[in-house]
């Protein structure tokens, strides 16, 4: 029962009963040219910047506006054609948010999910009944079921809606940002409802919040500009490359401890930008210099990095942002090819800088190259996030403190990576 | 939560009570008849009751009293009706029959077979058909502004509701200047009475009461849906834009008909509804029929004291239903905040 949505565009301002095949070529086009799959028994996140179309698309998707040109199928069936009430029974929508001035009672708010199966005299029956108290249960509002529908907080009113999609008994269920008005705990529960609802309906489900979707959608589906920029298993779709491409922000990747699922850490992009490519060689390592490398890299510079350990967070970084990188097997020493590899780098660059970490005897040759360049006439610079608290030093004979006491004293010091951007921008 | 069995039972005891009040109604006014005369009058034919009465007695019961009470009845039913309607349309508590103009088109009509004596060769009845064909007209022009393709947005049929009603109320203002000494028929008319209107004007306003009801009986389900916005009744299955087309002419149909008999009766299209609302809750499947009886109850109640209060003159219904009808709404907002 997949949904199939075939170069869909649509615009506002557009006599909505002529159908015009270049609609979108034209520039006030909301949607331009959108194809996707929302496959089935799948959670699909539409993800995108906001005013990139993602409501409208699902309101075309779902029937409310007709696209002006591109078919909308459900599992083979052109939508186009369907009277409102077919289409009901097929599909059900959870809206951002329903507004009434009247005391509509909630049990009742929830019974019109079943309006599509009713004539203009049937009464609701048994069925509908039992149909709408277990939506509410799933949806955990039984408890309100007597309270009016206009005294609800956000979150309650957001899964009362839940609750009478569901009494629709959709195939297909849209949402529209079901967890934005929710605490934490609820957005995980709806979340997780929305999980279990998949296995016998096609979920479509607008998100904002990329970890949600990273960690509770199947497949993404990213938009931008009224055009689709990437489909396909969240996995794969939720990376470095399209993060920063359709939100124009730094990401780095981490990865939920127990199922494995990618979660993101976000910063924004420096607003600076260097001309004159220079080439920065940053040693870090504990995962303390991503942001340091993304911003560099993305204010202009040639970075490169090492020498990182195969499961260190910084690796990661370097490798989801294309970043040249002399890295070593987890848990190994560092090899002499390691070693002699980072030393032409290091020559090679502008300026070397030296994060701060809790330091061993695995990754104490780092520190030693960094602090080699000290008055050789090199830029080298050092940056300590909580300046002047050393890092723990395991080594035998306290020289990584001596070290960092040099590099405090004859480098250049930092304590985030904004002022090293600020000065290297010089 | 809805139960068919309760509205069932509300509906019939408001029947039962309405047509009591009718009765009583019927025998009230400058020659007062008892109440268990008039029953018998009214009834002669069904039980063949012997005529204990005079000829003029039979004469005010049927020719002149019961038609007027029974179209009393028929205008309340078909103004709260449409006030409901409106109501759940707009999503909004505020919108009454009126809301789209139609009364301030219907009155330019009357006004200029009063002042001008436009009387297009229907004469006694060039008034009520000149204000239903204005009235309509006012709802076509409103329709057609703020018609976009086949679409009609909500808001901007409200807005040019709100403009062209007070087009034509400037007009009207300007016809009623010239008036002369038609001024105080124009008055008296746009204040609303049912005095003097008889079997001819019953016959024609039934139909188009009788329609109402029973489109908008038919109607309830998505009239309920409706008052969570179009968008939402659409995801439910409603051909939302032809459900808006239907509630606007059903509504302008029976408002144009009832204005065009009765004048312009303020007031019971926007608060029967919030009566009814308060006592059943929101739900159109109770609201309607509620509305319906409670509607006619309310003029014939009102006409009745129209008819008593200053006699042997008449007051304008207008001007009761207002006087009582919004002291009691300003009451409502005060105490029921929220709760509409």
């Amino acid at each position: 029962m997949p949904i199939e949505v075939r170069n869909v565009a649509f615009s506002y301002n557009h006599n909505p009963s002529k159908r015009d095949a270049d609609i979108g070529l034209k520039e006030n086009a909301v949607l331009k040219d959108m194809t996707f799959t929302c496959r089935d028994n799948r959670v699909t996140g539409i993800v995108g910047p906001n005013g990139c179309g993602k409501t409208t698309i699902l309101k075309v998707i779902a029937g409310f506006y007709k696209a002006q040109s591109g078919t909308i199928s459900y599992d083979g069936k052109n939508t186009g054609n369907m009277h409102a009430a077919e289409l009901a029974r097929l599909r059900a929508v959870v809206e951002q948010t329903v507004y009434t001035p009247f005391a509509f009672p909630v049990y009742d708010y929830v019974m019109l999910g079943r309006t599509p199966y009713h004539g203009n005299f049937s009464a609701d029956t048994e069925e509908d009944n039992e149909i709408v108290l277990n939506a509410m249960k799933d949806t955990n509002v039984l408890q309100f079921k007597d309270r009016k529908i206009n005294e609800l907080s956000g979150g309650e009113l957001q899964r009362v809606m839940i609750a009478r999609s569901l009494a629709q008994e959709p195939k297909y269920l849209m949402l529209d940002e079901p967890t934005s008005h929710l605490d934490i705990r609820q957005q995980l529960e709806v979340m997780k409802l929305l999980r279990t609802i998949s296995s016998d309906t096609t979920v479509m489900c607008i998100i904002h919040e990329i970890n949600q979707a990273a960690a509770y959608c199947d497949d993404v589906v990213m938009t931008a500009g009224g055009y689709v920029v990437g489909e396909g298993k969240a996995e794969d779709i939720l990376n470095y490359d399209n993060l920063n491409e359709v939100f124009g922000v730094l990401s780095i990747q981490t990865n939920q401890p127990e199922s494995g699922k990618k979660q993101f850490l976000f910063s924004l992009q420096p607003d600076t930008h260097t001309e004159r490519i220079k080439h920065v060689h940053v040693i870090s390592g504990e995962g303390r210099g991503g942001r340091i490398l993304l911003t560099l890299k993305h204010a202009g510079f040639r970075v490169t990095a090492g020498i990182l350990s195969r499961n260190d967070g910084d690796y990661l970084v370097c490798r989801s942002a294309g970043i040249e990188t002399v890295s070593v097997p987890s848990f190994s020493m560092y090899s002499d090819e390691a070693i002699m590899e980072q030393k032409k780098l290091c020559d090679e660059a502008d300026a070397v800088v030296l994060v701060a970490t809790d330091v061993g005897s695995c990754n104490l040759g780092n520190l030693e190259t960094a602090y080699s360049y000290l008055n050789s006439g090199k830029v080298v610079c050092f940056v300590d996030h909580n300046l002047k608290e050393y890092k723990y030093d395991n080594t035998a004979d306290k020289r990584a403190t001596r070290i960092y006491d040099e590099m405090l004293k004859g480098a250049k010091a930092f304590s985030s990576a904004d002022e090293l951007l600020t000065e290297l921008m010089n | 939560m809805y139960q068919r069995k309760r509205t069932v039972i509300i509906t019939g005891g408001l029947f039962l009570l309405t047509l009591f009040v009718m009765t009583v109604s019927v025998g009230i006014g400058e020659s007062g008849i008892a109440p268990q005369k008039v029953f018998d009058i009214l009834t002669a034919g069904i039980f063949g009751t012997t005529p204990y009465w005079s000829v003029g007695e039979e004469t005010i019961v049927l020719g002149i009293r019961l038609p007027r009470v029974i179209l009393g009845a028929l205008v309340g039913a078909s103004l709260a009706l449409a006030g409901a309607a409106l109501q759940s349309l707009f999503r909004n508590p505020m919108a009454d029959p009126f809301i789209l103009g139609i009364s301030s088109g219907a009155a330019l009509g009357a006004s200029l077979v009063f002042v001008y004596g436009l009387s297009v060769a229907f004469t006694i009845y060039s008034i009520p058909v000149m204000a239903f064909i204005f009235g309509l007209g006012t709802l076509f022009l409103v329709y057609n502004v703020a018609r976009v393709g086949n679409m009609i947005p909500i808001n901007t049929l409200l807005l040019s509701g709100v403009a062209i009603s007070a087009l034509f109320s400037a007009c009207n203002s300007f016809v009623m200047f010239t008036a002369g000494h038609n001024l105080n028929a124009i008055m008296f008319w746009t204040m609303g009475s049912l005095s003097g209107r008889g079997w001819d004007y019953v016959w024609v306003m039934l139909p188009f009461t009788l329609a109402g009801i029973i489109i908008m009986i038919t109607l309830t389900r998505h009239l309920n849906a409706m008052m969570f916005g179009e968008e939402s009744a659409q995801y439910l299955g409603i051909n939302v834009e032809r459900l808006k087309k239907i509630l606007l002419i059903v509504t302008a149909v029976i408002t144009s008909a009832a204005v065009s008999v009765s004048g312009i009766i303020g007031f019971v299209g926007l608060i029967i509804p919030h009566i009814v609302r308060l006592v059943t809750g929101p739900d159109h499947r109770v609201v309607v029929p509620v509305c319906v009886f409670t509607g006619a109850l309310f003029i014939v109640l009102a006409d009745m004291f129209a008819r008593v209060i200053i006699a042997p003159s008449e007051l304008p219904l207008g001007i009761l239903t207002a006087l009582c009808g919004a002291p009691f709404f300003l009451y409502l907002l005060r105490s029921k905040r929220g709760e509409l």
